[in-house]
């Protein structure tokens, strides 16, 4: 019994984890919404309390670190960073314990906000000025 | 040997003397496969034509064809509205007696999509062009062979004999009359064709039928057909919106005819159509006081008919439930006006069933059977005829219009305007021109013609305060009528008393109606100006010769053979005379019998003149056309001679173009010939040598000594009067230009002479102040804009503020910009600017989208009426996604909150996007969809809202699937996409997880 629950823990307990780090270029700190998703490619069987085959999202740091605890599931996964403001990344990993993974970010081109400009040519210059245009009666 | 050569020769003998042709007798029963006989159908033996079929399908002729040779015989018939299947028939000429061959052709047929033929079946007068016999194809093509010579039965005969019809003869002159000129009895797919408008009685005579030439047709062209109703309402336009649904079921509903009711003029008018999402917008100038009725028509649908208060921007759903609907309009006409009848009583199969509504509206919902016959029964109160009886054969869209006329004819109600001067006028003239002189008019007009029942007054005052409600200018209405505004129902037309100053003063009186035209007009001459009893003296003199021009209005109250009672006589103010000439307007069969409209049908000639009635004889009829009781007859201006003796045409200088004068009025010997029309031409029906004026306001009167003869045209050149300006501005020395040309410059304080009529006024060259422009109309005399009435010029805020903006000083011009008050022409203009400034350059966008919504809050740019602003939504909307990203670390809910109201900014905008400049179109569209989906994104975030969730996954799918496809990109709009496929998945990853979480 005790070999038993011996086993059980140490096979659960050697269950694959995750974490990474995501580069920018200039070295800004990433934004509160860059994510990172993670997706296991084949279907393994898994004891109840491992990690599903889901997507698994992670929120990632400031400086561009991210991690799970969450027990994935060993076998191919897809990783993607989701970060805006930079160009999709993505890379297949084959999670085994502790895998650790460096995924390097294109930036997309800086957004500015404009304002649209009215047609141009807009004058409006009917009936400027306080004229009392009428003509005197007859 | 012998023996082979008798045999030999007997053979050729046989041979030589066997014919080789033989007369073949064809008997043709030519039908449809339903089994109507079809008639004109060619009938054709080897490539010969023999003829055609009777009205009965039957024909019978004969050909020589060779013996013992294969022979075709067919049979074609070609036709506007269907398609017939030709006939064929191969035979065999046996032997060399004649022989009789019989044809019992079967042509099988189906319908051809032609628009004519939908419009004709569809019924209802909507179509201004079918509604007048006058425009009817039919009627033009075949009067115009019979020119004024009286046409003569076998000419209609011949006429009709070529239009190939299909369907089967209405009046019992076709059914009683086997003659080829009637329609052919051919019934299509139901016994009797349906009539969507009403049948008239059955005529028990046969009028001749013989076509006129309209020997008016210029002037009546200029007449639209008013028999169209409901009638169109004036364009549709203002500030007040309101938004009509039709739906059946939860299926939007196109081309729903959707009218309302004008209580005054008690009018039904049409007023716009629904479009593929049964949606349809009407716009009122000012918010209606009291409730509106709708009434939605559409064939295969009930008529719906609500009546709502109507509030701005407010909407209107109506259910339409498929079905029947007898659509009864009960209507009269007045000089042009066509309202509706209250309280005509409407019965069915004989049984009251209900009254007309106060537009003369009854719509009954009809249950039974298509083919049903329905009898349809109107009893009007003192309206001819007392009661009017049709039937109706049930189909699928059922409506009648029926005019009826007043018992007694009705009195033509006018307004006396004010006294206009024209000519050489001098301030002296001017003045004597007052309150009095007016008054005397007015007076003298009320004594001479308002005395008789012909006419009714209709107060000046009442009149000028209808006339400001409707819009338009004492001028505009004298020049181009009234005919699309509320003023019809006041007023029939308007005496314009016209003092033409010269050596002798004249006083002419012109009476012009609802189109502008001038129906009537005489002269006098005054002694001068100060002798108010020859004033009234001349009045009373020109009003009895309008008198004798008016064209009065009446009925027609019996017919008796060919001779026709109407009910104007000698008396009433109305002075029929023997020889007078009225038009007649009643009902005319359409061409191919589906319906009967209402128009000009005939001329009718004085010949006995009575008090109270006259009885006239037809003098032209149109084809298919019958003459009942409560027909309207009008009174024909009587002109000296009938026959046309050349042509005027009157023109004006204006630069090095020659512009056509209308409305001029023309005498002849102090004979009032008529007015110039709108191309300044008047056809001259007067002969002889004599003396020719012409008067016009605000033109040199012209008189000459002239011959009328032959057919001449004469163009006559008038002058303009001179009129003068002067000018002054705030600030001064303003460049003066007219029409183009430097005069000066303010102040202009000596009278400039200027070409009386409409001139273009411009002042600019002033630092720091806008140009201005203008276009006048300056009659003769002086027009003083000085003083209090100098023209005031606006500060150029923008220039200034773009010279500060490029000087690298956005602040200053911040400044400027924000100076601009209300009523500056440049506010919106200004705020817009402002916000580009908050935006682009300082980086605030709170301050940008108070500047922005600024001008969206203006009412025509927030409606989209005013479509320039587009841009300023737009940037309103980005500005508050920008302040809402500016707000989001320390004020989460002040974030949501804008970035609600942004993504419902750029949500209403997307429709107008069009409406952008084209340069920035590609940027705008991105602008807008991105941060559309971005703000629902943002609010999913801070939420977690599922159905927010859904939205967001949409919203990103569209903008990546939709725009970032079609438009064509730039470096934003490609980092635009970028983050929009990272948000996309970011958002779809979400919404899988929590679809698995709740499955498990």
């Amino acid at each position: 019994m005790r070999w038993t629950t011996f086993f059980i823990w140490l096979s659960t307990s050697c269950a694959p984890t995750l974490s990474g780090q995501l580069q920018g270029s200039s070295g800004q700190p990433f934004g509160p919404d860059a994510r990172v998703n993670i997706t296991p490619l084949i279907e393994p069987v898994m004891p109840k309390d491992s990690a599903s085959n889901q997507t698994l999202v992670l929120k990632v740091q400031p400086d561009g670190k991210f991690s799970t605890d969450a027990k994935l599931p060993p076998g191919d996964c897809l990783i993607e960073a989701l970060v805006p403001g930079y160009s999709l990344a993505s890379i297949h990993v084959n999670i085994d314990s502790k895998n650790r993974v460096e995924l390097k970010l294109r930036p997309l081109p800086p957004t500015s906000l404009r304002a649209t400009q009215l047609p141009n040519g807009q004058q409006d210059s009917r009936g400027s000025g306080s004229a009392n245009l009428a003509p005197p009666s007859m | 040997m012998k023996f082979n050569l008798l045999v030999a020769v007997t053979l050729q003998f046989l041979f030589a003397c066997t014919p080789k042709e033989t007369t073949v007798r064809f008997h043709v029963d030519a039908r449809t496969n339903q089994g109507e006989p079809v008639s004109a159908a060619a009938v054709i033996v080897d490539g010969k034509i023999l003829g055609e079929t009777a009205n009965n399908g039957s024909f019978s002729g004969e050909i020589k064809l060779p013996v013992s040779a294969k022979s075709r015989v067919e049979l074609r018939k070609d036709s506007d509205t269907y398609y017939f299947a030709p006939y064929v028939q191969s035979f065999e000429v046996s032997s060399v007696t004649p022989q009789d061959v019989a044809v019992a052709a079967i042509l099988y047929f189906v319908p051809k999509p032609s628009p004519t033929s939908a419009k004709v079946l569809a019924g209802p007068p909507a179509n201004a062009s079918l509604s007048s016999p006058d425009n009817s194809p039919d009627h033009s093509k075949n009067t115009a062979s019979d020119a004024n010579s009286a046409a003569t039965t076998g000419t209609a005969q011949e006429t009709v004999a070529k239009v190939s019809a299909d369907t089967a003869s209405l009046t019992n002159e076709a059914q009683g009359n086997p003659q080829p000129n009637n329609a052919d009895n051919l019934n299509v797919a139901q016994k009797t064709v349906p009539l969507d408008q009403a049948t008239a009685e059955q005529p028990k005579d046969k009028s001749t039928v013989v076509a006129e030439k309209d020997s008016e047709s210029e002037a009546e062209s200029q007449i639209p057909d008013s028999s169209v109703y409901p009638q169109a309402s004036a364009a549709n336009q203002g500030l007040f919106i309101f938004t009509v649904h039709v739906i059946s079921g939860a299926m939007p509903v196109a081309d729903v005819q959707l009218a309302i009711g004008d209580e005054e003029s008690s009018q039904l008018k049409t007023v716009c159509t629904t479009n593929q999402r049964g949606r349809c917008v009407v716009r009122f100038p000012t918010k209606p006081q009291t409730p509106v009725t709708f009434v939605t028509s559409k064939k295969g649908y009930k008529t719906n008919v609500t009546t709502v208060l109507i509030k701005n921007k407010d909407k209107l759903r109506v259910q339409l439930e498929q079905g029947h609907t007898l659509d009864i309009y009960a209507v009269t006409e007045s000089y042009g006006h066509v309202y509706g009848l209250e309280d005509v009583e409407v019965y069915f199969g004989g049984k009251k069933v209900g009254v007309t509504d106060k537009f003369g509206r009854y719509s009954h919902a009809y249950s039974g059977k298509n083919d049903d016959l329905i009898a349809v029964s109107l009893k009007p109160q003192s309206f001819l005829p007392e009661t009017f009886e049709t039937d109706f054969v049930a189909s699928q869209q059922m409506t009648l219009v029926k005019y009826f006329a007043p018992l007694e004819p009705p009195p033509a109600r006018l307004t006396v305007l004010k006294p206009t001067a024209s000519g050489s006028i001098s301030a002296e003239a001017l003045a004597k021109i007052n309150d009095d002189f007016t008054k005397v008019v007015q007076s003298s007009a009320r004594k001479m013609l308002f005395s008789s029942m012909a006419f009714k007054e209709v107060s000046f005052e009442e009149f000028e305060q209808k006339l400001q409600r409707s819009g338009k200018g004492l001028k505009d209405v004298a020049r181009h009528g009234w005919r699309n505004t509320d003023l019809k129902a006041m007023v029939d037309a308007v005496i314009v008393p016209t003092i033409v100053l010269g050596s002798t003063p004249v006083l002419e009186l012109s009476v012009i109606d609802s189109y502008g035209h001038v129906m009537a007009a005489g002269k006098e001459n005054l002694l001068s100006l100060d002798d108010l009893n020859a004033l009234d003296r001349a009045v009373g003199s020109v009003g009895k010769r309008i008198d004798r021009v008016f064209p009065f209005e009446g009925a027609v109250l019996k017919k008796e053979a060919d001779k026709v009672v109407i009910n104007l006589g000698r008396s009433q103010g109305r002075g029929v005379k023997v020889g007078d000439q009225l038009d007649l307007f009643g009902l005319q069969t359409e061409k191919l019998g589906h319906s009967q409209l209402h128009g000009k049908i005939g001329v009718l000639t004085v010949r006995v003149v009575g008090d109270e009635t006259a009885t006239c004889s037809v003098s032209g009829l149109a084809p298919r056309a019958i003459i009942e009781r409560g027909d309207l007859v009008r009174l024909r201006t009587r002109k000296v001679e009938d026959s046309k003796s050349g042509e005027l045409r009157i023109t004006s200088a204006r630069g090095l173009t020659l512009q056509p004068v209308a409305q001029a009025n023309v005498y002849f010997n102090d004979i009032w010939l008529g007015a110039t029309d709108s191309t300044g031409r008047l056809p001259l029906t007067a002969k002889g040598s004599g003396t020719l004026k012409i008067i016009k306001m605000g033109y040199a009167d012209y008189t000459q000594s002239i011959s009328l003869n032959d057919q001449i045209q004469h163009n006559i050149q008038l002058k303009r009067q001179l009129a003068y300006l002067r000018l002054e501005s705030k600030p001064s020395s303003a460049v003066v230009k007219l029409d183009g040309l430097v005069i000066g410059k303010t102040p202009l304080s000596t009278p400039v002479s200027v070409q009386s009529g409409f001139v273009k006024i411009e002042l600019e060259g002033v630092p720091g102040y806008k140009a201005y422009s203008s276009v006048l109309e300056l009659d003769q005399g002086t027009l003083a804009l000085v003083g209090e009435e100098a023209i005031t010029l606006e500060r150029d805020f923008r220039a200034a503020a773009q010279n500060l903006l490029k000087a690298g000083k956005p602040t200053e011009a911040l400044a400027l910009l924000n100076e601009i008050s209300k009523d500056h022409s440049d506010y919106l203009f200004g705020r817009h600017e402002a916000g580009e400034i908050y935006l682009n350059v300082l980086d605030q966008p709170a301050n940008a989208a108070a500047a922005f919504s600024a001008v969206t809050a203006n009412e025509a740019v927030q409606q989209f009426t005013d479509k320039r602003f587009v841009a300023s939504h737009i940037n309103e909307g980005i500005a508050l996604f920008a302040t809402a990203e500016r707000l989001a670390t320390d004020n989460a809910e002040a974030a949501r909150a804008h970035y609600q109201k942004a993504s419902e900014v750029l949500e209403r905008v997307m429709p107008y996007l069009r409406f952008v400049a084209a340069k920035d179109y590609p940027h705008a569209v991105h602008n807008v969809d991105y941060h559309r989906a971005l703000c629902r994104h943002r609010l999913w975030m801070t939420t977690q809202d599922p159905k927010l969730l859904v939205e967001t996954v949409r919203g990103w799918r569209n903008y990546l699937e939709g725009s970032a496809r079609a438009i064509p990109l730039d470096d934003n709009s490609k980092s635009y996409i970028g983050n929009a496929e990272v948000y996309l998945k970011q958002a779809s990853a979400s919404l899988n997880s929590s679809r698995s979480v709740s499955r498990q």
